[in-house]
């Protein structure tokens, strides 16, 4: 878990690109003022502008400042409009989720002040903001980052903010469906176990497709099992094949589970599983082949990511019949696929795709026409609806969608494998050159890494056994400290010859002393987790800590009321006998093994962020256009025409980490006669793994 | 033949005010605190401020309620201070003075401390850094 909270303090290197600060009193708004200057425009600046709602929030938070445009510029409005915006900025959600680990950087600067005599007089105020918050935009799973689909382009959007519901309109080309178009509907549900209803309709004037269903989603935070989503959906597919359609309708039942992360050195690895179970009916236009029908899934893989790599394998295990009281044959289908991007450290890497897959059914005189294996430019997946996506069929993008199907009926067993290549040609950087040099970013980078490291540090040293020691030890002995100055000063008061001096010093006395029993009692709470109470401690030692304070305190007033001079000597000289004991037993903690400890284990702990912080300031282009070429090999058997080829290219935009490839691919081979052109046209949306 | 004209670099941004905030839940996720670090920059100096906010909730997989939220201006002496806290991160002093400045503050609300007291404890925040 804090692996993945500090993953979060990583995204504080969202920034925008500067201007020239062309103001000759850029550091002095005073100037402005007197020189009657007018706001010309104020202006938000963050590379997550992109997001609708990011600018939705911003143009709200601008109406809501003091400071208009085509106003006059004063300086007590621009210093309120900046807190108005730190405070709006620190708070609002909307920018992102809402994440347990933060760090937002605010900057307010006078720019492009139009100073000559001519006038007229006119200044822009650029707020910039930084905030670790849009990081969910940027997580995948690995079948989402390296995919080949028809997945609408708006998942970045959506995982940084969360409407109430959702609209997407689809539509595309495939030589097999034609031009299809549909929409895809979302709604939240305000429910404990259920996160949205979906609804997606598709159609062409060969096609339908049609979901509807609820959809949920768990966090039970177990090794084993720390994610959670679960589906009930209906589905209904037809599709033509050669000379065969393949129309199914059922309903199905589906979870995925994921485990905690294993972190290594340099990588890290989950492991998922699920199952589901479907029935129905399936239909073709043969209607000796149509039946009813009913599957049960069980799949499972790892996946492993590094900086630059990621892979993943994984098994899917079908039980399928004519229902679910007749399941005669089994489906297995097997991929792994890997995928790095080279060299380190630049904005225009290379990147290398591969991927496997194999399957083949057993029984395979009982298959239902549905469930055997058509390949083809894209591949129905294994478990419909779901982001793990474990191929079904042979992926040849110059062949269209079902076309290469066998003799027709598809295949009881196939194979594939893709290559893609992909180069950057042109980027534009998250974060341009000049920022890095801006002042302020680079502390904003270290203030966050750093104060991170250090409190998880002191949390590791202060959960040693030495530590534990030292709070069994002192808190004690300084509240009965405590009771004593208390009663003390009680007694002076009591003894009535009390001088103005004196009554002072004790007045003082009393509000070190109520603000050092809160702490002693804090640190004394056993409802308080260890490692909190103990890290307090450190505090008790500060010059001007309370306890400090009451020990100087009492020295002051042994001349002021010498009658209790003994007593206040016997107290102040215990108080500072037990913070010095206090301060040699941490120094030897500090200076020890536990500290040691503690320091590598932070350190291992932002190892991760301080990768990702690089990442985004490094290597990550706000927007990027590619070459791309690809290379696949796939068949199904029986085929008496064997292995299919395709080999082309096309160009690929990005955007941040989502990347949209459009191509071309040529059919070495093409047989006219089972629906095979001289090539197709490939669609992709991938996602770029730019962390581990 | 005209010669093309070089394009000039952009000149650095002169912010005149910088703020960088730091949230961080408490591994019991029971607790939220907020640093804020503001630096106001005009032409005869720089002045700092500190915004000091706790947040608590029974259960951790409710929203978190505010407890108290202090601004106090750092010291002209502790200019130093904040300016290397900005810079390097906060130490384990100052780490240590966060928590204590949040037990205070809670029991300012409760009248068992002075809301001084509980502002004093917020601005030993930066004050409290051993480190340079």
């Amino acid at each position: 878990m804090r692996c993945a909270l500090l993953a979060v303090l990583a995204f504080l290197s969202v920034v925008p690109r500067l201007q020239a600060g062309d103001c000759s009193q850029a550091r002095d708004p005073a100037f402005y003022e007197w020189k009657w200057f007018t706001v010309r425009k104020v202006e938000f600046r963050s590379p997550f502008n992109f997001f609708f709602l990011v600018r939705q929030r911003f143009n709200a938070i601008k109406d809501s400042l003091p400071l208009k445009e085509g106003g006059l510029f004063d300086g007590d409005a621009y210093d309120e409009s900046f807190n108005i915006v730190r405070e709006a900025v620190k708070a609002d959600g909307a920018l992102g989720q809402d994440s347990p680990l933060k760090l937002v950087v605010t900057t307010g600067s006078l720019e492009n002040c139009q100073e000559s005599e001519s006038g007229p007089y006119t200044l822009d105020i650029v707020y910039r903001v930084f905030s670790t918050d849009p990081i969910p935009a940027i997580q995948a799973t690995p079948e989402e980052r390296l995919t080949s689909g028809e997945r609408p382009a708006t998942t970045a959007g959506e995982q940084t903010s969360r409407p109430n519901y959702k609209v997407v309109p689809r539509f595309g080309y495939d030589h097999t469906r034609r031009g299809f178009g549909g929409i895809d509907l979302s709604l939240r549900i305000p429910l404990a176990y259920l996160d949205a209803f979906d609804l997606s309709a598709q159609g062409s004037s060969s096609s339908r497709a049609f979901l509807g269903g609820v959809r949920g989603s768990g966090t039970p935070n177990r090794e084993g099992l720390d994610q959670l989503d679960y589906e009930l959906a209906y589905s209904f597919t037809d599709t033509p094949a050669l000379g065969v359609r393949l129309t199914k309708g059922v309903v199905h039942g589906r979870f995925t589970g994921s485990s905690k992360p294993l972190d290594f050195t340099g990588g890290r690895v989950i492991y998922r599983y699920g199952s589901a179970i479907e029935e129905g009916n399936q239909q073709t236009n043969l209607s000796s082949l149509s039946s009813a029908y009913g599957a049960v899934k069980f799949y499972g893989g790892l996946a492993n990511t590094t900086r630059y790599s990621e892979s993943a394998v994984s098994y899917g295990l079908a039980f399928g019949g004519k229902g679910l009281s007749n399941l005669n044959y089994a489906r297995h289908i097997g991929d792994a696929m890997y995928s790095v991007r080279f060299p380190a450290g630049t904005n225009a890497p290379w990147d290398f795709a591969v991927r496997a897959t194999a399957g083949g059914i057993t029984n395979s005189r009982e298959a239902l026409v549905n469930d055997r294996f058509f390949g083809g430019n894209t591949v129905v997946p294994f478990m419909p609806g779901a982001t793990w996506n474990i191929p079904t069929g042979p992926l040849v993008r110059s062949i269209p969608t079902n076309r290469l199907a066998g003799d027709g009926l598809g295949g009881t067993s196939f194979f594939s494998a893709n290559l893609t290549l992909g180069k950057v040609i042109k980027g534009w950087p998250l974060i341009p050159p000049e920022v890095e040099k801006a002042p302020g970013f680079d502390d904003a980078v270290n203030f966050a890494e750093n104060t991170a490291q250090t409190w998880f540090m002191d949390d590791y040293e202060s959960e040693s056994p030495a530590f534990k020691k030292i709070l069994e030890e002192y808190p004690p002995k300084l509240k009965a400290d405590l009771d004593a100055a208390a009663q003390t000063v009680a007694s002076i008061r009591a003894s009535g010859s009390v001088s103005v001096a004196a009554r002072a010093k004790l007045l003082k006395a009393d509000s070190s002393i109520k603000v050092s029993k809160i702490l002693i009692n804090t640190a004394l709470d056993p409802t308080l987790r260890g490692p909190d109470r103990a890290g307090r401690l450190r505090g008790w030692l500060l010059p001007n800590a309370a306890l400090v304070k009451v020990s100087n305190i009492f020295k002051d007033l042994e001349t002021l009321a010498p009658a209790a001079a003994p007593e206040l000597k016997k107290i102040s000289e215990s108080i500072t006998a037990n913070l010095a004991g206090l301060q040699t037993d941490l120094k030897a903690i500090q200076t020890g093994p536990a500290h040691d400890d503690a320091v590598a284990r932070a350190k291992k702990d932002l190892e991760r962020p301080r990768e990702v912080i690089d990442t985004l300031r490094r290597e990550t282009n706000r927007y990027s256009i590619s070459i791309v070429g690809i290379a696949d090999a796939g068949r199904v058997w029986p085929d008496r025409f064997g292995t299919r080829y395709a080999l082309g290219g096309g160009g690929r935009f990005s955007l941040v980490n989502v990347n949209f490839t459009l191509g071309y691919a040529v059919n070495p081979q093409p047989k006219q006669e089972l629906g095979q052109g001289r090539g197709a046209l490939f669609f992709s949306i991938s996602y770029t793994n730019l962390f581990r | 033949m005209p010669t093309k004209p070089k394009k000039t670099k952009p000149a650095a941004v002169q912010p005149t005010h910088i703020s960088v905030t730091f949230k961080i839940v408490t591994p019991d996720q029971l607790r939220r605190i907020i640093f804020t670090l503001s630096r106001l920059v005009d032409a005869k100096q720089d002045s700092w401020s500190v915004m000091f906010e706790l947040d608590e909730r029974a259960d951790a997989t409710k929203d978190f309620n505010l407890v108290i939220q202090l601004q106090v201006n750092v010291d002209h002496e502790d200019s130093d201070k904040a300016a290397a806290t900005a810079k390097n991160g906060m130490d384990s002093d100052q780490h240590s003075q966060a928590l204590i400045a949040g037990d205070v503050a809670k029991a300012s609300t409760k009248g068992e401390a002075l809301k001084e007291d509980a502002e004093g404890e917020a601005a030993g925040i930066v004050s409290a850094r051993s480190s340079s």
